[in-house]
């Protein structure tokens, strides 16, 4: 299969460098437009890909930008802040103090109103009353010298019988409207004309009660008038000359519950804002509208795991976006800050708070609208896709509810949330404004688009990491699994299948159109230079497709540049591109000089535009006169012969970011990705083998082309933990685990074949948290999470418990073993935990410790011994790489001496894995980045990052292939992606 | 009194000359806000303690009503203009306004509400020498509703 290249529209070169400035920016940037008609100026800030309309100068933008710094947690919840007041949607935060809630939302009205924003502040305490929520009436005009006096009277009015009586009566009244509103006795109209009443008489009321009762403040010498002051609730719709404005409601959950429903009027159609509130205030004025400006945040705390705190009532729960801070984001950020020294630590805070490109989710420029397009048939696949997710979501909630985890004891969740459609709705107001770009076809990703949706109108409402992952895996079969399947066109595919097709219908510009598009271009992306050198090596396009592309980049050279020659201006464009390489033949013939051992992969055009370069490692260097295309094409060629040369290739020491597009695999199976591995059995060509907590194990076949298909899975009633394979005669033979061992035999892994049960054994009474066995694949060692390795010989019958070799590792001291690896030889076994050490056993003799307790090292994420079984690399969750030199003593025990200790990446790696050789480390978190980083190539002492990925979110499982020129990458969500050199 | 002038001029000191920094403010640094508890047994008042800040000259505010806002920020205004602290002696429940006004200073040493006087809305930034000092018996704890009430404090002194 031919790659397909896509050159940039203009669209897609703004949003990419809209992509590139914010990450540039530390994800804030401004810009203003002019209107061209009224000459009217408008001014927007983009906060991490989210434009909004501000008040605020490009100096005050560029003052708070700087001054701000964002760690990836604050990243995603300013993010969020920034969609639900782009689309005035009420948010609540809900997480425990410190998690930076209120910080942000503060941050982001400056943004929106510059460094003097006026922020309304509501804090929620037991003492808060419709008084500091609707109004209340008070003297206008009152000087400094009376108002203890005044406040002093109000005491007694608030406190005597008649108010008093009033208020409870006030109270009773709002908690029957809000129940017969819950009971669905009346509509949300209703519910507001009988409030405007309630509202009539507080007001009336009230201001008589206090006139009365006050009617000798006038004899105080006050000369005051009195006068209903609106309060926050009403100032946020009303206020600032109808204006509106931001209201933070801080604490929300500590006020009252009666006092909360007043908050119920806030709930508009669509899950966003009311257009206005009923409310008969003292001018008789009965409806608030609400100003262009107003906005409601709120913020709570977690009322299960605090003393003294009440539930936000149940229908407010509906009316607003709900997101959850858990304490394990919290807990990171909290170190992050601890670890930077409160930001001491420069370079390390700047490392925390550093915003990546490709985390950055940029609407595209034209959005698909409702009316058009997504009127058909494609609008028609999101309702569906929507209210199947929605119905999956509240069907499982009610079953399930979801559970907290305080003081280590997790209980069910005493906070309820209502589901009524206005999660729906919400999403498709956010399909509104935020559809993104697929980077490969450069057209509406429905799919990405709507699972972003989903992770914020729904996912971010449970605090269970458990539930979390249950209603992503419930999304990611609905859009992307077998049994989410619809017959489209007479075809049986999934839904994301589906989306891909009918995006792929919406008209696009023809070629012709983005040649004259290209002719207005003024600026030009480096990376489209890159996709021009990717183009040109690949011998798979035919020629007359590169005359094409080579005139489109000529053009847009050609604008940009006028004073080069037509002959010029491609090398000058690939120049740009890699303008951190070589190029030209002077530089490469100095670059030989200088190093006949240059790892570096170049390549390029000469000046002339009649020669290409490429060298490589051993190669060092390969000139060639291209001078006809023939003579090109056998450069090609050759390039494609000389495994030589793409040895740097493999070792991950080229094209940065380029691995990106190389994505050989991206399928779900359907729950939390345990173990994966790449096999290769007898002449096969490579499969992978991956399971997890879908209880299925999933075989991948690889294609000619370098990627990967999947075959039948293997079904089982067990999760799996761990994998392992090894071919037996003509079969191939699986193990699966998790407490029990399951083998499994298969004659071909490549094709649908019903695999052979052999047998299934209760190996341990607790949970398989790691596995793993030895080149041979017939040893296989499990640990377990009570702290027990047990060995097994599986190439024998069905093994028995008595026959397993066991070693105990201390819990409490160490942990859990994270990580169990043979050494190469099946000698050794190394055992690594979650308290950092490392300890190696010997494989052959129960209970014998050759090495106990390296170093704590943070939690132990992979372990790689070296071909020969002399080294040994250790890289744990702190990205820490250490090097230990293996060496037997004259007892027959082993030493480990550390060589060094390499810090790749930060904090908090979810997964870790090294390659064979033992120079490349891949690190993967918890919002889906991976990285990869040389351990050869250092800056400043540090592993080189020479690659990163994106993947869809959290990364548990990672795992180079045998040549380290791919890497499995597996998610939390199911999601498992291939990435890398397709070559072989 | 056990408590010895050392520990009153530590407390002094710590509320004065420690900060922390702004979790999302880069170089932004916050100061606390203290709260000085009286045991019982001691027999003091809190207006007794006032006169043992030393050079501390602050403004003194008597919180005995859980109706009083617009004179607390007088007050605090006029601690503010002078650049001082200002002393509240607590004997009483904070309304949900005074809180806020507690909490904003302690996330960002300044804060805005509404309906002060006669402005819509009103905002101050307090003075790097501005701080404000709580002290209340221990007794009169019980009448503070906010289960969260000693988190808007740095530092605490307990008189004994």
């Amino acid at each position: 299969m031919a790659e397909e290249f896509d050159f940039a529209t203009p669209e897609q070169i703004q949003e990419a460098e809209t992509r590139d400035s914010l990450a540039k920016e530390g994800g804030i940037t401004y810009r203003t437009e002019t209107d061209p008609d009224s000459g009217e100026t408008r001014s927007f800030v983009n906060v991490l890909g989210v434009e909004v309309p501000t008040y605020a100068s490009r100096e005050d933008v560029r003052k708070i930008a700087t001054e701000t710094q964002l760690t990836a947690l604050d990243q995603e919840m300013l993010w969020t802040i920034a969609t639900c007041y782009k689309l005035r949607q009420p948010l609540m935060f809900e997480g425990r103090p410190g998690a930076g809630k209120t910080y942000l939302s503060e941050q982001f009205a400056k943004l929106i109103h510059g460094s003097d924003a006026e922020i309304l502040t509501l804090y929620g305490s037991p003492k808060t009353t419709e008084l500091d929520i609707l109004g209340h009436w008070a003297p206008r005009g009152l000087k400094a010298d009376a108002q203890k006096k005044y406040e002093d009277k109000l005491k007694e009015v608030m406190g005597g019988e008649e108010m008093t009586g009033y208020r409870e009566d006030f109270n009773k009244r709002i908690e029957d409207l809000s129940r017969n509103l819950k009971d669905n006795k009346m509509t949300e109209e209703e519910f507001g004309q009988e409030f405007e009443d309630l509202s009539q008489d507080y007001v009336s009321r009230t201001g008589a009660i206090m006139a009365e009762s006050m009617k000798d403040l006038v004899n105080l010498g006050t000369g005051a008038t009195w006068e209903f002051k609106k309060g926050a609730l009403l100032q946020a719709y009303t206020g600032r000359e109808g204006k509106g404005y931001i209201l933070n409601c801080e604490e929300f959950n500590m006020i009252p519950s009666n006092y909360q429903q007043i908050f119920l009027q806030i709930g508009g159609v669509n899950g966003g804002l009311s257009d206005r509130i009923h409310f008969w205030g003292s001018t008789e004025q009965t409806s608030y509208p609400r100003g262009q400006d107003t906005w409601i945040f709120f913020a709570s705390n977690f009322p299960e795991a605090t003393p003294g705190r009440s539930e936000v009532v149940a229908p407010l729960t509906d009316r607003v976006v709900w997101k959850v801070i858990s304490d394990q984001d919290a807990a990171g950020k909290d170190s992050m800050m601890i670890r930077s020294a409160g930001g001491r630590l420069r370079s390390r805070a700047e490392e925390y708070s550093r915003v990546y490109p490709e985390t950055l989710v940029i609407p595209m420029t034209n959005q698909v609208e409702w009316a058009s397009a997504l009127d058909e048939k494609l609008g028609e696949e999101v309702a569906d896709l929507v209210e199947a997710v929605h119905h999956a979501f509240v069907t499982g909630y009610k079953a399930i509810g979801d559970k907290i985890t305080v003081k280590g004891e997790e209980r069910d969740r005493s906070q309820l949330l209502e589901s009524t459609p206005r999660n729906a709705y919400r999403l498709f107001s956010y399909l509104d404004h935020n559809q993104v770009r697929d980077p490969d076809t450069g057209v509406v990703d429905f799919p990405a688009t709507l699972t972003k949706a989903f992770e914020l109108y729904y996912v971010s409402r449970l605090v269970s990491a458990q539930q979390r992952e249950r209603v992503r895996n419930e999304f990611g079969v609905i859009m992307s699994d077998d049994i989410g399947q619809k017959v489209f066109e007479g075809r049986t595919i999934t839904r994301a299948e589906i989306f891909h097709i009918l995006a792929e219908r919406l008209p696009k510009p023809k070629i012709e159109d983005e040649r004259s598009m290209l002719k207005d271009m003024t600026t030009f992306d480096k990376d489209l230079g890159q996709t021009v050198g990717d183009l040109l090596l690949n011998n798979r396009i035919p020629e007359s497709v590169k005359d094409i592309f080579q005139i489109r980049f000529l053009r847009a050279s050609m604008e940009r540049a006028e004073a080069i020659s037509k002959d010029q201006a491609l090398p000058r464009l690939i120049r740009n591109y890699s303008a951190d390489r070589l190029v030209n033949l002077t530089q490469v013939e100095e670059e030989l000089a200088r190093n006949q051992n240059a790892k570096t992969v170049g390549r390029g055009w000469s000046e002339d535009d009649r020669e290409f370069i490429l060298w490589g490692d051993e190669t060092l260097a390969l000139l060639k006169n291209a001078k006809t295309q023939e003579d090109f094409d056998n450069i090609i060629h050759q390039l494609s012969a000389m495994e030589k040369l793409y040895q740097p290739i493999r070792n991950w020491e080229y094209e940065g970011e380029i691995t990106v597009k190389n994505v050989l695999l991206d399928q779900h199976i359907g729950g939390w990705v345990r173990d994966a591995k790449f096999v290769r059995t007898g002449a096969s060509d490579g499969f992978i083998i991956a399971g997890g907590d879908s209880a299925n194990t999933y075989r991948f076949s690889r294609k000619p082309d370098g990627t990967y298909q999947r075959t039948s899975p293997i079904n089982q009633i067990h999760p799996v933990r761990g994998l392992t394979m090894y071919s037996s005669g003509d079969k191939n033979i699986i193990i699966t685990a998790q407490t029990h061992l399951l083998k499994f035999e298969s004659e071909n892994l490549g094709q649908p074949s019903r695999p052979l049960n052999l047998f299934e054994y209760k190996t341990t009474s607790s949970e398989v948290v790691s596995m793993g066995s030895s080149d041979d694949g017939k040893q296989v060692a499990l640990g377990t999470i009570n702290g027990e390795i047990r060995l097994f010989n599986i190439d024998t019958d069905i093994p028995s418990s008595s026959d397993a070799k066991r070693f105990k590792i201390d819990t409490k001291a160490d942990g859990w073993p994270t990580k169990v690896k043979f050494s190469h030889d099946g000698r050794f076994l190394a055992v690594g935990t979650t308290m950092g050490r490392m300890c190696i056993y010997d494989a052959h003799t129960p209970g014998r410790d050759l090495l106990d307790k390296v170093e704590p090292l943070g939690p132990i994420k992979d372990i790689q011994f070296s071909s020969d079984d002399t080294t040994a690399w250790v890289v744990s969750s702190r990205g820490l790489v250490t090097k230990f030199e293996i060496e037997e003593d004259s007892d027959g025990g082993i030493k480990a001496r550390r060589l060094e200790t390499l810090q790749a990446g930060f904090d908090n790696a979810t997964a870790a894995s090294i390659n064979r050789t033992g120079d490349g480390v891949a690190l993967g978190y918890e919002n889906g980045r991976v990285e990869v980083y040389s351990l050869k190539q250092l800056e400043n002492g540090s592993p080189k990052k020479i690659s990163t990925f994106r993947a869809s979110d959290s990364v548990q499982e990672l795992e180079f292939g045998e040549f380290g020129d791919k890497l499995l990458v597996g998610c939390r969500s199911g999601r498992l992606y291939v990435i890398g050199d397709k070559r072989r | 009194m056990q408590t010895s002038a050392h520990e009153i001029a530590d407390f002094i000191n710590s509320l004065t000359q420690v900060s922390r920094p702004h979790p999302v403010i880069k170089d932004k640094i916050l100061f606390d806000s203290g709260l000085i508890i009286l045991e019982d047994s001691t027999g003091l008042n809190p207006g007794e303690l006032a006169d043992k800040l030393g050079s501390i000259k602050p403004v003194i505010y008597i919180l005995d009503n859980e109706y009083s806002t617009d004179s607390f920020v007088s007050a605090l205004v006029e601690a503010n203009e002078k650049g001082t602290w200002l002393f509240v002696q607590c004997a009483s429940d904070l309304n949900s306004t005074v809180l806020s006004i507690l909490d904003q200073i302690n996330d960002r040493n300044s804060f805005t509400i509404s309906n002060y006087l006669d402005n819509e809305v009103f905002s101050l930034q307090l003075t790097e020498k501005t701080r404000i000092a709580f002290c209340l018996k221990n007794s009169d704890l019980a009448k503070i509703s906010d289960p969260y009430f000693l988190n808007m404090f740095g530092p605490v002194l307990r008189v004994r």
